[in-house]
Order: structure tokens, then C-alpha cells, then sequence
């Protein structure tokens, strides 16, 4: 294979199963929301399912169990191990993917939000690649996969920074005081830096930009490298202020897949 | 089990399988979660619910307490999501994530300790950064419930 291909790949697979390994250990904090005796109890969610077939309540009834549920945990942490030490495989991954789907199946969908939809973009890449890898296809299978992973964090920016530019509160300034005052960190002091209005301008619209020239990544690999290391920053940035921490490790498992598309395309 | 702009309820717990990247696209009115608790007697102030917490760099690498505070106000916000849904005299306190909400009041109240009799909750949207008026901004209001 293409050595900046297989560079690409295993950066991909070593930041996934990081990122992935980082949330399990979550989750395992996290039981006792899902017991019982918790918000998340079983015998509450399962008025969600009513619409599946028997046989698929009865599914997720046992993968709710406590017992089966630490099981799932301790087999997605050996998965994730050899995901990081020996490379992806197909029923590696296929049991990854199914069992993050399951996971916030029972979360109700999502349990964080964007970390899990890019965590979820990052697996169908790394699915990808094995399927056609399984038809001998590995080379192609790699590219395909990361071009879909490439083109979604791409998206992903696009997107997020364009609907700020759509919003008059964002682009006044007006609206990081007011996340950040309504936030798990907040409020803001009155004397805050971010209710001052050149500095809310300012940093709002360093990020907005930022964001919304993502595409000059594919002009140059250096550009996606440098657009890459600013991305680490911005995300810690979100952590510190938002306390998304899952999101930083979601976002940089794609970076190996923009900075291969911007090699490719040069 | 509904939630705004999607129908389906496998497409809303698949949701995950179909990105959606408007994060923090426009402040407005946040669905907040207020409640009160009857205790010796007397009817507690309504409180909302607000965690905070303080920074600190190690969360990086381990966050659970604020990814789950994060992701209980996503059930408040859901059930804001599936009131507006519900109007028509769709009884919302047959919806799953109404339960939901009103177990984590409980699981709140039970923090607080004390001899509590009952409790009530209350969802409202409180506008950013203008003043609040509860009752007008009150869209659920919990009948008086057993603890």
C-alpha cells in the first residue's frame, strides 16, 4: 500500500481507538444512570421500543442488563486495545460499530452529541476500509474510507461555522457571552472579558472563519497540517469552556484522513 | 417517542448514523427545569436546575460527571422539543422522556434530603440574556407528585 495511505490509516486507527477507549472508561463510570434505579432505566426506555419487533425488544432487554452491559464495556476495551496494537479488522470494527449504535441506542440516541456523530463517521470510515479490504480491495478500501471520513469533518466545520455566520447574535458577538454564561462553567462575572464586545467579536469571529475556510485545506497538505493543529487548539478551547472533552479526540481521529485527501489532491 | 423535526423513532434513536453539524447555531430560549418539594409542611422555593462545575485539566481525559449533566439537560430539552410536539391534548406524561425528566427530579431532590413529602416540577424556556418571567414562560407544569 501507498506508504502516506498506510500512515494516514494507522494514525486513524491508533486517534479511534484512543478516542474510543477515553469514552468506554466514561461509561463504565457512568452505570449507575443506566441501572434501575436510574434516569436511564430500562424498564422506562423500553416504552421507546414499543414500536420494534418482539425479538428486538428482547435484544436490547438483555443488552441491558448490568451484567451484560459490563461485559459489552470489557469486550469494546479489548476490541479498542487491538484496534490500537494490531490494526482494524473486519469483525473488529463490525463489533465496535454495532456496539457504539447499541450503546447510544440506549443512551436514547446520543449520549454527547456531536463527539458522537463524528466518532460514528470515524467508524463507518474504518468499516469502509475493511468490507472492501475483506474483497482484496484493501488499498481502495483505505482511500474510500478515509474520503468519507475527510469529507464529513470538512463538513462538519463548513457547516457549523455558516450557520453562525447566518445568525445575527453571532454576528454581533452577542452569542459566546450568552453560551458561555448558560454553560457548565458558567456564569460569567460581570467584569468577564467575553462581555466586552470587541473581545467577544474577536473571538467570535476568528472561529467562525476559521471554520468556514476549511475547504483551503485541500489546496495544500501543509495548509491541512497547519489547519489541523489549529483544529487541536479550537477543540481544546471547546473543552475548556464547554467541558466537551470527547469532542477533541473525536475531531483529531479524522485529522489523518484530511491531511491524506490534501496529499492525494496535491 | 418524538422529538421535533423527526417522526420516525428509529431514525431518532439512530440519530447518531446521520450527523447533524449546527452545534450552538443561535442562542434563544433555553428549555430550563425548575422544581420544588414539599418538606415539614412547607412548599420549598423553585429551584432550577443548573450544574456547575469548575474546570480542571485532567477532565480532558475523564469527564463523566459533565458529559452526564450535559446529557440530562438534552432530556429537558427533548421534552421542551416533544411539548411543543404534543399540543392537541396528547397527554405528554405518557411520553418516555417525560419520565425521564421526572426521575432526574427525583434523583435531585433525593440529593437534597430532609423529610419530603412531595414535589412538582416545571419546564420553561427562559430567554438568553433578557429578563425572565416563569409563569409566562412556564410550557410544563408537573401536578404535585408523591415522593
Amino acid at each position: 500500500m501507498d506508504p502516506i495511505l498506510t500512515l494516514a490509516a494507522r494514525s486513524t486507527e491508533l486517534l479511534c481507538a484512543f478516542s474510543l477507549c477515553l469514552q468506554t472508561v466514561e461509561f463504565f463510570w457512568l452505570r449507575e444512570p443506566l441501572s434501575e434505579r436510574g434516569i436511564w432505566a430500562f424498564s422506562v426506555q423500553k416504552g421507546g421500543l414499543a414500536h420494534a419487533s418482539s425479538w428486538v425488544q428482547q435484544l436490547f432487554a438483555i443488552l441491558s442488563k448490568d451484567s451484560v452491559h459490563i461485559l459489552h464495556l470489557c469486550l469494546r476495551l479489548i476490541a479498542v486495545l487491538c484496534l490500537g496494537v494490531y490494526g482494524a479488522s473486519l469483525w473488529l470494527v463490525l463489533f465496535l460499530f454495532l456496539g457504539n449504535v447499541a450503546i447510544l441506542i440506549r443512551w436514547r440516541g446520543a449520549f454527547n452529541g456531536g463527539s458522537d456523530f463524528m466518532t460514528m463517521v470515524v467508524l463507518t470510515g474504518l468499516l469502509i476500509a475493511t468490507i472492501l479490504g475483506a474483497f482484496n480491495k484493501q488499498e481502495l478500501g483505505w482511500r474510500a474510507g478515509l474520503i468519507y471520513i475527510a469529507i464529513h469533518v470538512t463538513s462538519s466545520y463548513f457547516i457549523a461555522g455558516w450557520v453562525k455566520v447566518l445568525n445575527q447574535d453571532w454576528r454581533q458577538g452577542k452569542a459566546l457571552a450568552l453560551f458561555l454564561d448558560g454553560g457548565v462553567f458558567g456564569p460569567l462575572a460581570n467584569n468577564s472579558l467575553y462581555w466586552r464586545r470587541w473581545v467577544a467579536l474577536l473571538c467570535t469571529w476568528s472561529f467562525i472563519l476559521w471554520e468556514c475556510v476549511v475547504p483551503i485545506v485541500f489546496l495544500d497538505p501543509r495548509l491541512a497540517a497547519g489547519y489541523c493543529a489549529i483544529g487541536v487548539i479550537f477543540h481544546f478551547l471547546v473543552f475548556w469552556y464547554f467541558g466537551l472533552n470527547r469532542f477533541v479526540f473525536a475531531w483529531m481521529a479524522t485529522y489523518p484522513a484530511v491531511i491524506y485527501l490534501a496529499v492525494a489532491l496535491a | 417517542m418524538t422529538s421535533r423535526g423527526v417522526d420516525s423513532p428509529w431514525l431518532f434513536l439512530l440519530r447518531s448514523l446521520f450527523p447533524n453539524w449546527r452545534f450552538y447555531h443561535a442562542p434563544g430560549d433555553s428549555p430550563r427545569l425548575y422544581f420544588r418539594y414539599l418538606d415539614a409542611g412547607l412548599w420549598s422555593d423553585w429551584q432550577q436546575m443548573m450544574p456547575r462545575f469548575k474546570r480542571r485539566l485532567f477532565n480532558l481525559l475523564f469527564n463523566p460527571g459533565v458529559n452526564l449533566a450535559l446529557t440530562e439537560q438534552n432530556l429537558v430539552d427533548h421534552l421542551a422539543n416533544d411539548i411543543a410536539d404534543c399540543q392537541g391534548g396528547n397527554d405528554v406524561s405518557a411520553l418516555v422522556v417525560y419520565q425521564m425528566v421526572e426521575r432526574l427530579v427525583r434523583q435531585i431532590i433525593a440529593a437534597e434530603g430532609g423529610h419530603i413529602k412531595q414535589f412538582q416540577f416545571r419546564v420553561c424556556l427562559v430567554p438568553s440574556g433578557a429578563a425572565f418571567d416563569m409563569e409566562a414562560g412556564t410550557i410544563l407544569l408537573s401536578p404535585c407528585l408523591d415522593y
